[in-house]
């Protein structure tokens, strides 16, 4: 088969990744890309042979305005890949995104202990994004990374004990699964559909004879849900 | 008994699809069970003279029209599942070997050689129909990378590309290599910023360091 | 977020209402930039400008550059649609006739630069080279792993996907490429030739057909129809959908920006006006 059997129908954390370093985040350069076009023309028809010039950042996948137009210390916000290489090369320090305090973090653990039928408001993209950062960007947070880390791991365990918890309403019809991030939606994935698929035809079996519901099963229709949005 | 061959035959592409899901590179297919498939090819002609006897038999009237009946049944039945077995048999191996002309970059999926090989398949592991819908396969794939999607490299890596460029420290001393970006004098402890595509070698080599 | 930095974003217009869209940190979906409409009924293919100008330098309008973000951003969505849906799902001809040739154009214009030009830049200035490199290595890995799994599903579709394209005409007509059309007859072919071969031609006649739906299991494998799938209900608008599941009949109400896992059949519809995405 030309997609190897382990990508079938899933993503693997190598893929899930790929797909948040695609995401916009603000930096703080400490290059100045940004060029006075006029008179550089000018400079370029005169003086080519001697000067050394900038090269111009010409990217086809985003809008390389912000690129061409970065200022020393002044924050603007690039693609993530982009800013990871930037970052290795020093070449500018990453604002870390609001949510990733010490303080927001503490906010969203009680948020998520005080109430027990929902999740908490999280980017799509937090765990793999508070990952990539923690590895390659550790020097550009105001806290201490061991103690971020520690928190994101809380944070990341209460949430999975609550889905955990939510399993037990998994049924034929369907689930919202409300402020879920990607990287725990592909963690539940195989799990999830593998029970819902086995529910649903265990209940087309079931009902394949008889046309009348038993009144039970209508009832429980109305808790069925992980209700989790805000 | 009549579909026990092909419980067999199921029974091993079972062990087959067990082995390959375990094994995230593809795998090897085992020997073609040659002499199984023959024995279930003639146990369904066996059985289609059988049917052909019986209905000959009912319409002349002979037999008491029951016991006739479900045995014509069942061997209709018979014939089904040893065809769905041996299908299914064949589909899972050429499967397989098409995930290994993707894997293989479509060049060295075939090991002409005899003995045990472990770059690609055992060519002599698989029967001639085989041998040869292996090759075309390859080719049809090696078609499909060309024209507008040569660019693409259809059959490159299935891993996303993660920090094409990577900084390295020189553990031993090892010359000059030369890059797109210039050229580096490996000595050592000197660190480089280089295209990991380039250093892939010399790293595994033991030469460089990933940083 | 400083003042100065909402100001700076508004000199270039197009990328204003992105920026601060994005700083919201709501959950958008794959991707914070605007889409536009996507869908697979070839209106996202509005083709407002000629790929060719892409490489026509720096004083090429915003507006193209943005179109060529946005591209990138529907390929992602379609790649992440295609990995989940059970069904083989149109091709997206018109989107990728724009990104292939924008691709082949950076790498003509990395290959002069890297060939000689390049001692003209100053050292330091290498590195909108190496990310442009990285970004070529990323567009390419998409398209092949997108082009891949399209691939798998036709091979794992073959007879099916025959099948529909022989009976009709309309709905079947962008579902593949040209190239994977000929993949699938192709390949059919020579599979066929191998059933052939080694077990149907010793077979009795009234058993040699390949597409055998007579006997009491059909032989040729459909999409499950019905399958799980994970969906996103897109921020497009305030407004709600309304599904039914026909098996259970029952209604549920789909929220912008919620996640759902649903049955494919029942959300099929919504996919193909690119209103939810599979996730």
């Amino acid at each position: 088969m030309s997609l190897p059997n382990h990508l079938n129908e899933t993503f693997s954390p190598e893929e899930i990744q790929f797909l948040v370093e695609n995401e916009p985040i603000r930096i703080f350069p400490r290059i100045t890309t940004r060029q006075m076009v006029r008179a550089n023309r000018q400079y370029d028809e005169f003086d080519s042979n001697t000067a050394k010039q900038d090269m111009k950042w010409k990217l086809i996948t985003m809008d390389d305005t912000s690129l061409n137009n970065m200022v020393a210390m002044k924050s603007t916000q690039v693609t993530l890949w982009v800013a990871l290489i930037l970052k290795q090369q020093a070449k500018c320090s990453i604002i870390a995104p609001a949510w990733l305090t010490v303080k927001e973090l503490d906010r969203k653990i009680q948020y998520e202990q005080t109430h027990l039928d929902r999740f908490s408001e999280m980017p799509w993209n937090w765990l793999v994004l508070a990952q990539l950062l923690f590895n390659k960007a550790a020097d550009d947070f105001h806290d201490p990374v061991h103690e971020l880390r520690s928190r994101v791991q809380d944070l990341r365990e209460i949430r999975q004990s609550k889905v955990l918890k939510g399993l037990q309403y998994l049924n034929e019809s369907h689930l919202q699964l409300d402020n879920l991030s990607v990287l725990e939606i592909n963690e539940l994935r195989p799990f999830i559909i593998g029970v819902m698929d086995k529910l649903r035809d265990m209940h087309a079996a079931a009902h394949s004879g008889s046309a009348n519901e038993d009144q039970d099963i209508d009832n429980y229709g109305d808790d069925r849900y992980v209700e989790a949005g805000v | 008994m009549y579909g026990d061959l092909a419980n067999k035959l199921i029974l091993e592409a079972k062990r087959t699809q067990h082995l390959n899901n375990r094994n995230k590179k593809c795998a090897k297919l085992p020997t073609y069970q040659d002499d199984i498939i023959k024995n279930i090819l003639k146990e369904v002609n066996q059985l289609k003279r059988n049917a052909e006897y019986l209905k000959e038999q009912q319409q002349l009237g002979n037999i008491e029209s029951d016991a006739a009946k479900c045995q014509y049944f069942v061997s209709l039945l018979c014939m089904e599942r040893n065809k769905r077995c041996l299908m299914a048999y064949q589909k899972l191996r050429s499967d397989m070997l098409d995930s290994q002309v993707w894997s293989s970059d479509g060049t060295d999926a075939i090991t002409t050689s005899g003995s045990g090989s472990t770059a690609g398949q055992d060519i002599t592991d698989l029967s001639t129909h085989e041998q040869e819908y292996l090759r075309e396969y390859a080719q049809l794939v090696t078609e499909m990378k060309s024209g507008e999607l040569t660019d693409i490299d259809l059959t490159g890596s299935m891993v996303p590309p993660s920090d094409v460029f990577i900084d390295v420290r020189v553990l031993k001393d090892a010359g000059e290599i030369q890059t797109e970006y210039g050229v580096f004098n490996l000595l050592k402890d000197s660190q480089f910023f280089v295209r990991q595509s380039d250093v892939e070698r010399l790293i595994q080599q033991g030469y460089l360091q990933k940083i | 977020m400083d003042i100065d930095d909402i100001l700076a974003s508004l000199d270039h217009d197009t990328t204003a209402v992105e920026s601060l869209r994005s700083d919201a940190d709501n959950y958008n979906g794959s991707s914070t930039l605007l889409y536009s409409d996507l869908t697979y009924n070839d209106s996202q293919t509005k083709d407002k400008q000629n790929p060719n100008t892409i490489s026509n330098s720096t004083a090429t309008t915003s507006a193209t550059i943005t179109t060529s973000a946005q591209d990138y951003n529907n390929l992602i969505e379609l790649w992440r649609n295609e990995r989940c849906s059970p069904e083989l799902l149109p091709y997206p001809t018109k989107l990728l006739d724009r990104i292939l040739p924008r691709l082949q154009q950076q790498m003509e214009y990395i290959e002069s630069l890297s060939m000689g030009f390049i001692s003209e830049y100053s050292q330091s200035s290498k590195l909108p080279l190496l990310c442009m490199e990285a970004e070529l290595e990323r567009l390419k890995f998409v398209i092949r792993s997108f082009l891949r799994c399209r691939l798998k599903k036709i091979d794992k579709y073959n007879f099916y996907l025959q099948s529909i394209i022989a009976s009709s005409d309309t709905d079947s007509a962008n579902l593949l490429s040209k190239q994977e059309s000929i993949y699938l007859n192709k390949h059919s072919q020579i599979l066929l030739k191998l059933f052939n071969n080694s077990i149907l031609k010793h077979m009795p006649v009234d058993l040699q057909a390949i597409q055998d739906t007579e006997g009491s299991i059909s032989m040729v494998d459909e999409p499950k129809w019905d399958q799980f799938v994970f969906i996103y209900v897109k921020d497009l608008s305030t407004q709600s959908f309304m599904v039914t599941i026909p098996q259970l009949n029952e209604e549920v109400e789909l929220s912008p920006g919620s996640i759902y896992v649903m049955r494919y059949s029942v959300i099929r519809d919504l996919l193909m006006q690119g209103k939810i995405q599979l996730i």
